[in-house]
């Protein structure tokens, strides 16, 4: 017995397609946009379809773009001697709310991930590479995940653009603002230790 | 929930939702454990690097109705070295991944965990051709843990002699096969007598005596090779990180 009509019962699988959206999450989504009027849902549509034939990948450091060059690449203000490389385009953002950087970015796409096959070949590594060598970068700063796929690929990377004789940083790790000392983990607390600064 | 502490090694993780994680474990038992971690994506979880991959800690764990959740964590042993340094961690990732492709929920096989901690021991202090010996003594221990032990002083099918000089070694029955079982056999690969030898010498090593035995590294690889073939015909899926390690190593 179908529990929904067909259109219904289309949109909630569509919908359950999304991540972090289970079923109960794809019903609210559903019965929401159903008590909502035609115009907002033909603006959502428009949106969904809209984002996928505008944006694409900027052709120099495949982050997303609207056109050729992302925001951050077609910025001649930005110090083009220092590159900030990341994992995904998300991380630009996370990046870019700091307002502590101004420099370029380059986006590897992933991961090294031997148990999920993710070598270093199916990253944007060789591009980061081939950037290096056309643009004047004095800084390389490794700003992928501290995690171990993270940390494998920034000793990767760090492992190839060291002979170009170019500085390579990695951003620090430590505590978090807000975070109560005694709940650190060891790992977490014995880099911050490593780390610490002069006051 | 009931819940229990258990000692236990993190071996991979899978996102799930918006900030938790699936951590698969091998307990000191050596059954498999898939826990979730909430929160564990999170810069302020307690979790932090205690259910990172490589990790040794004593987790505590509430039954839930699909997956064990942790409750609570602390490391026993973190094995930092490896993570500081890429050629470690490509030899720990296939660890792992053969511990989660050969590991069950509830089957118990004590001598894996041991193993394992073990390997993951003796790869923090390792470098250069240490590290693929380590790897190679790892994959033939590991399969002999599991049921497969290779058998190298007599044919596997028969129990005739074997050749001195090079041999096929059979991937179905694990060993060198006789002149007699050799002519109808299907799944074969090659072995010379060093990596003979050296499987010989490393089966019966302790991890930590394994860079003592200074084998050099053409009769790894070739060691190295016949263990991929002979894992790879044996395991149930596909291990990526060996396919990986073993473009790495020039194999």
């Amino acid at each position: 017995m179908a529990f929904y009509a067909p259109p219904i019962a289309r949109l909630l699988e569509e919908l359950e397609r999304l991540p972090g959206i289970g079923p109960k999450s794809a019903q609210r989504l559903a019965y929401h946009i159903l008590r909502g009027d035609t115009e907002a849902a033909a603006r959502l549509a428009d949106a969904i379809v809209e984002v996928k034939r505008a944006i694409r990948f900027c052709e120099r450091c495949f982050n997303f773009a609207e056109s050729e060059l992302c925001e951050m690449c077609a910025d001649p203000t930005r110090d083009a001697t220092t590159m900030c490389v990341v994992e995904e385009p998300r991380d630009v953002v996370a990046v870019e709310r700091t307002g502590e950087f101004r420099g370029t970015y380059h986006v590897l796409q992933g991961a090294i991930s031997p148990i999920d096959g993710i070598g270093p070949e199916q990253l944007r590594v060789r591009e980061l590479i081939d950037r290096l060598g056309r643009e004047s970068v004095s800084e390389v700063i490794l700003a992928t995940d501290p995690d171990i796929e993270g940390e494998t690929t920034a000793l990767y990377i760090a492992r190839l653009v060291k002979p170009l004789g170019i500085r390579v940083t990695r951003i620090a790790s430590g505590l978090p603002v807000g975070g109560d000392l005694e709940y650190a983990d060891e790992v977490t607390l014995g880099r911050a230790l490593e780390a610490r600064r002069e006051m | 929930m009931p819940s229990y502490r258990v000692r236990a090694l993190a071996l991979k993780k899978t996102k799930l939702g918006e900030s938790d994680l699936i951590v698969t474990l091998l307990a000191e038992d050596g059954c498999q454990v898939r826990a979730v971690a909430k929160g564990a994506r999170k810069p302020g979880s307690r979790f932090g690097a205690r259910v990172e991959p490589y990790t040794v800690g004593d987790f505590m764990l509430s039954t839930g109705r699909t997956l064990e959740v942790i409750t609570d964590a602390q490391t026993a042993e973190s094995h930092q070295h490896i993570r500081e340094d890429y050629d470690r961690a490509q030899a720990a990732s296939v660890v792992a991944d053969v511990l989660d492709k050969i590991s069950v929920e509830c089957q118990t096989e004590e001598r894996l965990f041991g193993l394992a901690v073990a390997t993951l021991g003796a790869l923090q202090a390792a470098d250069g051709d240490d590290l693929l010996a380590l790897t190679v003594a790892f994959l033939v221990k590991a399969m002999a843990m599991h049921g497969y032990r290779p058998q190298f002083d007599a044919c596997p099918v028969c129990g005739g002699p074997v050749h001195a000089d090079e041999e096929r070694f059979s991937l179905e029955a694990g060993g060198p096969l006789c002149e007699g079982c050799e002519a109808g056999a299907a799944e074969t690969a090659r072995m010379s007598p060093g990596a003979r030898n050296a499987l010989v010498a490393l089966l019966g090593a302790t991890m930590a005596e394994v860079p003592g035995l200074g084998v050099p590294r053409p009769v790894l690889l070739d060691a190295f090779g016949l263990m991929r073939a002979f894992v790879g015909y044996h395991l149930p899926a596909r291990c990526r990180a060996l396919d990986l390690y073993a473009a790495a190593v020039g194999r």
